[in-house]
């Protein structure tokens, strides 16, 4: 079975760069295996070196690697021409147009709904999430969109504009709904689910699968030694264990080794002195982690760090799910 | 005719301080008179002890819901119906409206409003869903408040700050950005975060020779990092800021507080 593995933390701290890593560092294994990436600022391409868009998966010049950065944009309206048979009333739809207009929200559920389809061709998904809250979002995804394609909701969602005199409570929202937009807008929106509920079987299949794999996913924390990024992932960490999914394993990133320091003029000094006490209180919240040295060089850090990270990476697929104590 | 404040957008991508940047900004304002930092959602940032609020998209959605339906109970029983919630917890362009337009009545009052937006990727997408509410409803209560917060919005009175940081990966990404803000009309500005201060000219040596030797580290592994390669790292970095011209720069630790340092150091021995 596809074993998924998402990466979360605050931002600025090296997720995508790390996920580039992990997912190297399974391919080196033999594992076919898919990065990809969910937050919109698309940085992986930079972290491989690499020069396509990827929008979808893209077999890299490593064996086994496969990288997947859809694009916020075009995700929807690609499942949209998918699954409609005449898709075309449906994305000139002015509500289609005002969600794809401004994306964020739709292309998640897109990406979601697109996992599964992808997953039985991979050994290993190695997700690399938006900063913190939006990291949980995604997780949720697959269920709230299923909560929406329940039959019940979306009759309820098109029957605005006058449509469900039967359904209780309808009328009372769908007047006061219409104090707020135009006749023709509601009406706009009620076609939208009504086009929805007719592939609304099959886009919950997907959603099922989706949830199935984020179900089972393995969950690594990131973290640099920064305040804001180890208060962040402890953060994160208490969500996901109040979730009932402990994280698999920590990496903190960059963190130094000990160095010798500057004379006492240099401004230097204090920030380097700084910089080992963040990194060891760091170390102090985190003392399970899995330490990653700064990389010198920003274009190889993949390549650098996948060596440090075989262990991890033999853990996150050893099915019986031992937990990385370093 | 109530006085009007400002309203100053905060934007830039994850993890180049933001938030910090924000506060900042705030305690800028309150020098001049009634100031106030709006943040969204759960933020693990301290505020550096300016006044400010937190805000759930949701709840703004339900506040500008009871706005218009002039009705709380009314308002809360919509948004609290199961799918309802469930479209609305997917329905980013509305919780996007709803926040700015919680933010415009600060500003109605005269205040200036630091508002700290999310991450780049969900920035534009914020600031374009007010037109493309007003275009989609061409009339009727939506409609009137989207034309009103979009006068306020692209409004003289009105800023945005993209942050970034002294680094080329992550500047080029906020060029990027401001530049697409430009082209929906707004202002935007840019603030280079975490600029090192002025190393002293001995300390400044090119990286090369302040490598270490192959044989030390494994394969572009800096396991070891002296202090002069960080050093020239800074004036890389300076040299770097100072060539963008930005609008504001920020010192890499502010404010700098010596002591604090200690009692950090003393803590963690």
């Amino acid at each position: 079975m596809t074993q998924t593995v998402l990466l979360a933390g605050s931002g600025g701290v090296g997720k995508t760069a790390t996920s580039a890593a992990l997912g190297l560092s399974f391919a080196e294994r033999g594992l076919r295996t898919l990065v990809l990436t969910v937050d919109p600022a698309r940085r992986l391409s930079d972290s491989l070196a690499l020069d396509a868009d990827a929008s979808v998966p893209m077999k890299t010049g490593i064996s086994n690697l496969w990288v997947w950065m859809p694009k916020a944009e075009d995700e929807f309206p690609r499942l949209i021409r998918e699954m409609l048979r005449n898709p075309d009333p449906f994305l000139e739809n002015p509500v289609t147009e005002a969600l794809l207009a401004a994306p964020a929200g739709v292309h998640e559920i897109a990406v979601a709904l697109r996992l599964g389809t992808y997953a039985d061709s991979f050994d290993v998904l190695v997700i690399d999430t938006a900063p913190h809250q939006h990291a949980l979002d995604f997780l949720d995804t697959p269920n709230t969109v299923r909560q929406l394609l329940r039959r019940r909701s979306l009759s309820f969602l098109s029957a605005f504009g006058g449509l469900g005199a039967n359904i209780p409570f309808h009328r009372t929202i769908d007047i006061a709904v219409q104090r707020i937009l135009p006749l023709d807008v509601i009406r706009a929106g009620a076609r939208f689910f009504a086009e929805i509920a007719n592939v609304g079987p099959a886009l919950v299949r997907r959603a099922e699968q989706a949830e199935r794999l984020i179900a089972a996913a393995r969950f690594v924390l990131v973290s640099d030694t920064s305040e804001a990024g180890v208060n962040g992932a402890a953060r994160l960490d208490e969500l996901l264990r109040s979730r009932g999914t402990p994280p698999h394993a920590t990496i903190l990133n960059r963190m130094h080794a000990p160095v010798a320091l500057p004379p006492h003029d240099s401004p230097l000094r204090d920030e380097l002195m700084r910089h080992q006490a963040n990194a060891a209180r760091a170390r102090k919240r985190f003392p399970d982690a899995l330490a990653l040295p700064r990389v010198a060089d920003t274009s190889s850090v993949p390549a650098a760090l996948a060596a440090r990270l075989q262990r991890l990476s033999l853990s996150l697929v050893n099915p019986r799910g031992e937990r990385l104590v370093s | 005719m109530t006085r009007r404040g400002r309203l100053s957008l905060v934007t830039g991508k994850g993890g180049v301080g933001k938030s910090t940047v924000a506060a900042v900004l705030t305690q800028r304002a309150l020098a001049h008179g009634p100031a106030r930092l709006l943040q969204v959602g759960e933020n693990f940032h301290a505020p550096l002890g300016v006044p400010h609020t937190s805000i759930d998209p949701l709840n703004a959605v339900a506040e500008v819901a009871s706005q218009l339906l002039r009705s709380r109970t009314l308002a809360r029983f919509i948004t609290r119906r199961p799918t309802i919630a469930a479209f609305l917890k997917i329905a980013h362009g509305i919780q996007a409206f709803s926040v700015l337009e919680y933010a415009r009545q600060y500003v109605a009052k005269g205040e200036h409003v630091v508002l700290d937006l999310p991450a780049t990727g969900h920035a534009l997408a914020w600031v374009r869903s007010v037109r493309i509410l007003r275009r989609v409803a061409l009339q009727g209560l939506a409609h009137d408040l989207a034309s009103r917060l979009e006068s306020e919005l692209f409004h003289e009175r009105t800023d945005v700050y993209v942050v970034t940081l002294p680094e080329r990966f992550v500047w080029k990404e906020s060029a990027e950005l401001q530049r697409k803000l430009h082209e929906e009309g707004l202002r935007a500005h840019l603030v280079v975060n975490r600029v090192p201060p002025p190393t002293n000219a001995s300390e400044s040596v090119s990286p090369e020779i302040a490598a270490p030797p192959e044989s030390a580290a494994p394969s572009g592994i800096a396991a070891f990092e002296p202090w002069r390669a960080e050093a020239a790292r800074w004036s890389a970095q300076r040299a770097l800021a100072l060539q963008l011209q930005p609008q504001l720069m920020l010192p890499l630790r502010f404010p700098p507080d010596p002591s604090a340092l200690a009692a950090e150091l003393r803590e963690v021995a």
